[in-house]
């Protein structure tokens, strides 16, 4: 393709992406190094028949000039990412100083905000992931070998839990869940427990979570999965019969073979998706137990006195870490569209 | 499907359909409860004494004389306003996806047709961008936003939804399909239709859904016309020997 019909192709999206998220991009890393302005302070003295007294007013004045003369605030460089809500090397260093063991050492890390979240992201992509993958895979296998007018009415089924807004989805199994909703008080009767709830301890918490991501997200696999299975090769499936393949040699030796590209392009998606883990947190209300690096976000955004800078340098992290994470990816789309020399 | 030319043994068939039956279970009980609950009263819903009540529905009988009622319903709807926000949402999810579609579309075919190096580049930035959580860029557009005086009203909304939508239409259309025919003889139109034929079966291979739509479109049918055989006696099917009377 010539480069100027390139050009006109492209432009529409490019402008798009360029103005709402690039140019957002660098708003946000400027944000993260700036800190607004501290109010400017004057001590005036007033003096009445009862003596003396001094007191400190804001001199909203000068404090404005200063505003219009630095409109993006004070210039702190690196300080905030460094401060106690976000890398915190200060308190990380005085953690692994006065360390006793590591599992001490880890336990307290978890009090800092970012390693909290964190190691609840973490957790969640490592555990929701792969189990994704299986669980998507073994109901594609399912419903593909149901009889054909069984199929469109459990894919149509099967795929509900994905198409719902991930909000409303965690609300309904949210109200499930609660003491007085039909799981709830199961699983109290279950364990005769009455007291039991999987909201009040971190674990259960984190359990739940995780289950309502492979809940959610199964589906996604299934359907991928699921029209990658309707491009078997029936060729080979039938040597494979022939040579006295058994049905599971069949799916492990034929079948997943040829889903194997599926399963990476799954994998790619699930990783950027569960890294973003945000909406299920909220509508469980599980912020006591697990925060994720969106919920941080969202919480310093949402709170009366906006926290941009904090707000902001917790997005650049994010962002890091995308990268980080999908690095394999960059690195194999390289190679992919640079062959050997 | 190949393998269900032989028979499936008992026991393989009972366990295919008890696990698609627990997760039919799974995905759709859920929605299916709620939206019986939501007929109910809340103390018959989240009934801790007795569940049975959710069946019952004792309490919705106190309230309002029958075991269902639409009073939920009409308070969302009218009384919180539920109808201003869900005509909001379908304004704002027509034109994200008309646009986004739009415009992704023709940036999409641009990079799969395109190879130089710029294009593998702008596809790496549209895969990070891809992978950012939207609620990142938040705070970029707070400040402006503001400024502006914009923050809130529909317009913006569509156009931020549609360029963070951007990336992922981009990717997505990118990895679905791409064509490579090799075609022999005829002149252009003959190839250029062989190959719309060609594209139309390979389509009803990958889903035996699109047939009816092609085959409503004349897509699915191979044009009959071939060369007539020439006949003996004659110069080419029709076309006789000149022949002169004197």
């Amino acid at each position: 393709m010539k480069h100027k019909t390139f050009f006109w192709f492209f432009l529409p999206t490019a402008l798009a992406m360029f103005l709402f998220i690039a140019l957002p991009l660098t708003s946000i890393v400027s944000q993260s190094l700036h800190t607004p302005h501290d109010a400017v302070l004057v001590v005036v003295e007033s003096c009445d028949p009862f003596g003396c007294k001094s007191e400190t007013t804001i001199d909203h004045e000068a404090s404005k000039q200063i505003k219009e003369e630095q409109p993006k605030g004070k210039w702190v460089g690196f300080e905030i990412y460094t401060d106690r809500n976000h890398l915190a090397f200060k308190e990380v260093g005085e953690l692994w100083e006065n360390k006793t063991n590591f599992i001490d050492f880890v336990s307290n890390l978890n009090n800092l905000p970012f390693y909290r979240a964190m190691g609840f992201t973490l957790t969640y992509v490592i555990v929701v992931t792969p189990l994704v993958i299986l669980f998507g895979l073994i109901i594609a296998l399912a419903v593909n070998s149901l009889h054909r007018h069984l199929k469109g009415l459990m894919v149509f089924f099967s795929l509900l839990p994905m198409i719902v807004t991930p909000l409303v989805g965690s609300l309904i199994l949210f109200w499930m869940i609660d003491a007085r909703g039909i799981i709830g008080s199961g699983l109290q009767e279950l364990f005769a427990d009455p007291t039991l709830s999987l909201k009040a301890s971190t674990g259960l918490t984190w359990i739940t979570l995780i289950v309502y991501g492979v809940w959610h997200s199964a589906p996604f696999a299934f359907i991928v999965f699921y029209a990658g299975l309707q491009t078997v090769p029936k060729e080979t499936l039938e040597s494979a019969m022939i040579d006295g393949a058994t049905r599971f040699q069949q799916v492990m030796h034929v079948v997943i073979p040829h889903l194997s590209p599926l399963v990476a392009f799954v994998a790619l998606i699930q990783l950027m998706d569960n890294f973003r883990v945000f909406e299920p947190i909220v509508g469980f209300s599980a912020e006591a137990h697990a925060t994720s690096l969106s919920w941080i976000i969202w919480n310093d955004i949402g709170q009366e006195i906006r926290l941009l800078s904090s707000a902001a340098t917790t997005s650049v992290l994010t962002i890091i870490g995308v990268v980080i994470l999908l690095l394999p990816v960059l690195i194999r789309t390289w190679r992919e569209f640079n062959p050997e020399k | 499907m190949t393998s269900n030319q032989i028979k499936r043994p008992l026991g393989l068939q009972l366990l295919i359909y008890g696990f698609v039956l627990l997760w039919f279970i799974l995905a759709a009980f859920p929605f299916f409860w709620t939206m019986w609950g939501s007929f109910k009263v809340e103390l018959d819903f989240f009934s801790k004494g007795d569940w049975t009540n959710v069946f019952s529905g004792v309490r919705t009988q106190v309230v309002y004389g029958k075991s269902f009622t639409g009073a939920g319903y009409e308070g969302a709807w009218i009384q919180e306003e539920f109808w201003r926000a869900f005509s909001n949402t379908a304004i704002v999810c027509f034109f994200t996806v008309l646009t986004s579609l739009t415009i992704a579309t023709l940036g999409g075919y641009a990079l799969s047709r395109s190879g130089f190096r710029y294009s593998f580049w702008l596809l790496i930035i549209a895969l990070v961008f891809r992978a950012l959580p939207p609620i990142t860029l938040v705070s970029g557009y707070l400040l402006p936003f503001y400024e502006w005086n914009v923050w809130g009203l529909l317009p913006t909304t569509i156009i931020v939804l549609v360029a963070i939508n951007q990336p992922f239409t981009l990717t997505e259309t990118l990895s679905s399909y791409d064509v490579k025919v090799n075609v022999y003889g005829g002149g252009i139109n003959g190839q250029a239709e062989s190959i719309r034929l060609a594209i139309s079966r390979a389509l009803c291979e990958i889903n035996e859904e699109y047939r009816p739509m092609l085959k409503k479109e004349g897509l699915m049918t191979r044009d009959p016309r071939m060369v007539e055989r020439k006949k003996f006696g004659q110069k080419k099917a029709r076309k006789k020997f000149q022949f002169s009377k004197r």
